[in-house]
C-alpha cells in the first residue's frame, strides 16, 4: 500500500474511532475527558501497569504543576484535565488535593466523582475515606453504595471490614447491602458468614434474608431450597417467604408451582403464601385468583383470600370490591372487608357509592353504608 | 419514570404499654402511635437529572441527603392513617432504593414531613413533590413511614415487587 493511502486509511479510522468514543461517553466520562490543549501533547508513561497521561511522571509532577499555577480558575482546569488518570494512579492524594480546595458546588461535585471512580478499583480505600469524611445520612447511603459492589469482588474483605465499625444503623444497612451483593456471587459463603461471624441475632437474621434473596437472584430453585432448610432449623418461616418472593418478583408462575410441590405442610408455607398473595394480587391477579382456588387447604385458601383482595383493591379498588361481594360469608375477615371498601371509597366515592346501593342486604352493604357516615380525615 | 402502586399488609408496630398502676396518663410524644400506610402508593421520578453542589432541602427525618445528583421526584398514599388513642409524633415519609424485595434497609432518596395526626384520624391521598437522588442503577423501590418520639422510629412500610431505574 502505498503511504498517501496509509495515511488516507489512518485519517478516516481515526475520525471513526473519535466519534465513536464520543457518542458512547457517558456523564461521568464527560467530566474527567482529557484534553489535549495548552498543555501541549500528553506524555504517556506507565508504571505498575497504569498509563499515566498526566503531565511529567505521575501524580507528583501534576502536584507540582499544580502548586506553580497561581490562577486559581486555570489551576483547577489543569487538574480536572487529569483526574481520571490521578484518581486511578492515586486515589487519595487526588481527594486530599480536592478537599484542600476551596468549597464550592464544582468541588463536591468533582469529589463525588473522584469517589465514585475510587470505589471501583479500591473499595476498602473508599469506604476508609468515607468514614473519615461523611456523616449521617450521606454515610449512610455512600456506605450501601459502596458495600454492594465491594462485596461481589471480596465478600469476606467486605464483610470482616463493615462487622468491625461501631454499631449503628449505617453500618447495619451497609452490612445487609454486603450480604445481598455477596449472595449473589457465593452465596454459601455468605449464609455461612451470617451464621457463624455475627452474634446479634437480629442482625443475623437479617443478614441470612439478605444472603438468600442475593442467592435468589442468580440459582432460585438452590435459593429456595436452603432457605426453607435454613428457616426450618430457625423456626422462622419468614426468612424462607422472602427468600420465595424475591424470586417472585421475577418469576411468579415458577415459584408458586415450587412452593406446592415442595412444601406439602399449609402450616409451614403460611408466610409464603402471603407473600404470594400480595404479589399476584399486584402482577396478575386473574392468574392469583385461580391459584388461589387451587390451594387444597380451607383456611389457607381463606387466609390467601384476604391477603390477596386487600392488595387488589390497592390497585383496582372496584374489582376486588365487586369480587368480594360474591363470596360467601365468612371467607373474609372484616377487616379486610373494611379495607377494600374504604380503598373503593378513596378511589372513586361516585362509583362506590352506586355499587353500594346496589348490593344485596347483608353485613357488607351495611359495612359500606357505615362508611359513608363518619369523617375522620383531617386535612393535609 | 414509574408511577405503579403497589401494597403489602404486614409489619405494623403495637405500642404495648405497660405502666403498671397507672390509672390515667396524658399522651405525650415519647409515645408510639400505632401508623399505617394504607390503600395504594406511588412514585413518580423525573427523567432530568441535575448536580446539586449543596444537596436539595428535604422534609421529614432529613433536611438534606448531601451533594449529589438529583432529580423531580413526587411520592403518593393514599392514606395514612393513626389507630392511636392520642396524637401521633411527626411524620417522615419516605422513598428508599432498596437491593431487594423488602429488605430491612436501603438508600434513602427522599425524605418529606408530614403534620402530627390526632387520635383515630387520617390523611387522605398524600402527595408530596421534591427531588430525590439520581443513583444510575436499579433498585426495589420502598415508600417507607417514621415516627418522632424522641427519635425517629420505623412504624410502616410498603414495598414495590419489581426493581426500577433510580
Amino acid at each position: 500500500m502505498r503511504p498517501s493511502s496509509l495515511l488516507l486509511t489512518a485519517l478516516v479510522f481515526g475520525a471513526l474511532g473519535f466519534l465513536l468514543g464520543r457518542l458512547t461517553q457517558t456523564k461521568h466520562d464527560r467530566l474527567f475527558e482529557p484534553k489535549d490543549s495548552a498543555q501541549g501533547a500528553l506524555s504517556v508513561h506507565r508504571v505498575g501497569g497504569k498509563k499515566w497521561l498526566g503531565p511529567g511522571q505521575g501524580p507528583s509532577d501534576l502536584l507540582a504543576k499544580l502548586e506553580r499555577e497561581a490562577n486559581p480558575l486555570a489551576r483547577y482546569k489543569l487538574a480536572m484535565d487529569h483526574m481520571e488518570a490521578w484518581v486511578a494512579r492515586d486515589p487519595r492524594g487526588a481527594l486530599d488535593w480536592i478537599k484542600s480546595q476551596q468549597l464550592s458546588v464544582r468541588r463536591k461535585e468533582v469529589m463525588r466523582l473522584a469517589m465514585a471512580q475510587f470505589a471501583e478499583s479500591d473499595p476498602k480505600g473508599a469506604a476508609y475515606w468515607v468514614m473519615a469524611n461523611l456523616s449521617g445520612i450521606e454515610l449512610h447511603n455512600s456506605l450501601i453504595q459502596i458495600s454492594g459492589p465491594w462485596s461481589r469482588i471480596n465478600g469476606v474483605e467486605a464483610a470482616t471490614w463493615l462487622s468491625g465499625l461501631p454499631a449503628s444503623r449505617e453500618r447495619d444497612a451497609a452490612l445487609e447491602s454486603a450480604l445481598f451483593g455477596w449472595g449473589t456471587v457465593d452465596p454459601v459463603a455468605a449464609v455461612e458468614y451470617a451464621r457463624a461471624k455475627v452474634a446479634d441475632k437480629g442482625l443475623a437474621s437479617v443478614l441470612r434474608r439478605a444472603s438468600y434473596a442475593g442467592w435468589a437472584k442468580s440459582d432460585p430453585v438452590a435459593a429456595v431450597s436452603a432457605s426453607l432448610d435454613s428457616s426450618r432449623g430457625h423456626g422462622d418461616m419468614t426468612q424462607f417467604a422472602n427468600t420465595l418472593a424475591n424470586w417472585a418478583t421475577v418469576d411468579l408462575a415458577a415459584s408458586s408451582e415450587w412452593l406446592m410441590k415442595n412444601v406439602s405442610n399449609p402450616n409451614e408455607r403460611a408466610e409464603a403464601v402471603l407473600e404470594l398473595s400480595t404479589i399476584f394480587a399486584r402482577q396478575s391477579p386473574d392468574a392469583g385468583l385461580e391459584w388461589i382456588g387451587g390451594l387444597p387447604d380451607a383456611n389457607e385458601r381463606r387466609l390467601a383470600s384476604n391477603q390477596f383482595a386487600v392488595d387488589w383493591a390497592s390497585v383496582d379498588p372496584a374489582s376486588s370490591a365487586k369480587w368480594a361481594s360474591g363470596q360467601p360469608p365468612g371467607l373474609l375477615s372484616d377487616q379486610a372487608q373494611m379495607e377494600i371498601l374504604q380503598s373503593y371509597l378513596a378511589d372513586d366515592a361516585t362509583a362506590f357509592d352506586q355499587w353500594r346501593k346496589s348490593l344485596p342486604e347483608g353485613a357488607l352493604k351495611q359495612k359500606a353504608a357505615d362508611l359513608v357516615a363518619p369523617a375522620n380525615q383531617e386535612g393535609e | 419514570m414509574a408511577d405503579i402502586t403497589m401494597k403489602k399488609i404486614a409489619q405494623k408496630i403495637t405500642a404495648i404499654l405497660t405502666i403498671a398502676g397507672l390509672v390515667s396518663f396524658a399522651p405525650t410524644e415519647s409515645q408510639a402511635a400505632d401508623l399505617a400506610l394504607e390503600g395504594g402508593g406511588s412514585y413518580v421520578l423525573g427523567d432530568a437529572y441535575r448536580y446539586y453542589g449543596n444537596g436539595k432541602n428535604q422534609g421529614g427525618r432529613y433536611r438534606n441527603l448531601g451533594s449529589d445528583y438529583y432529580q423531580s421526584a413526587r411520592i403518593r398514599m393514599d392514606q395514612v392513617t393513626n389507630y392511636s388513642a392520642y396524637r401521633s409524633g411527626a411524620m417522615s415519609f419516605e422513598l428508599w432504593a432498596t437491593d431487594y424485595y423488602d429488605a430491612t434497609s436501603g438508600i434513602v432518596v427522599m425524605t418529606t414531613g408530614l403534620n402530627r395526626l390526632n387520635k383515630y384520624k387520617y390523611y387522605n391521598k398524600v402527595s408530596r413533590a421534591g427531588f430525590g437522588l439520581y443513583l444510575d442503577d436499579y433498585y426495589y423501590p420502598q415508600l417507607n413511614l417514621f415516627e418522632y418520639v424522641g427519635s425517629w422510629e420505623w412504624r410502616d412500610v410498603l414495598v414495590f415487587d419489581y426493581n426500577d431505574w433510580f
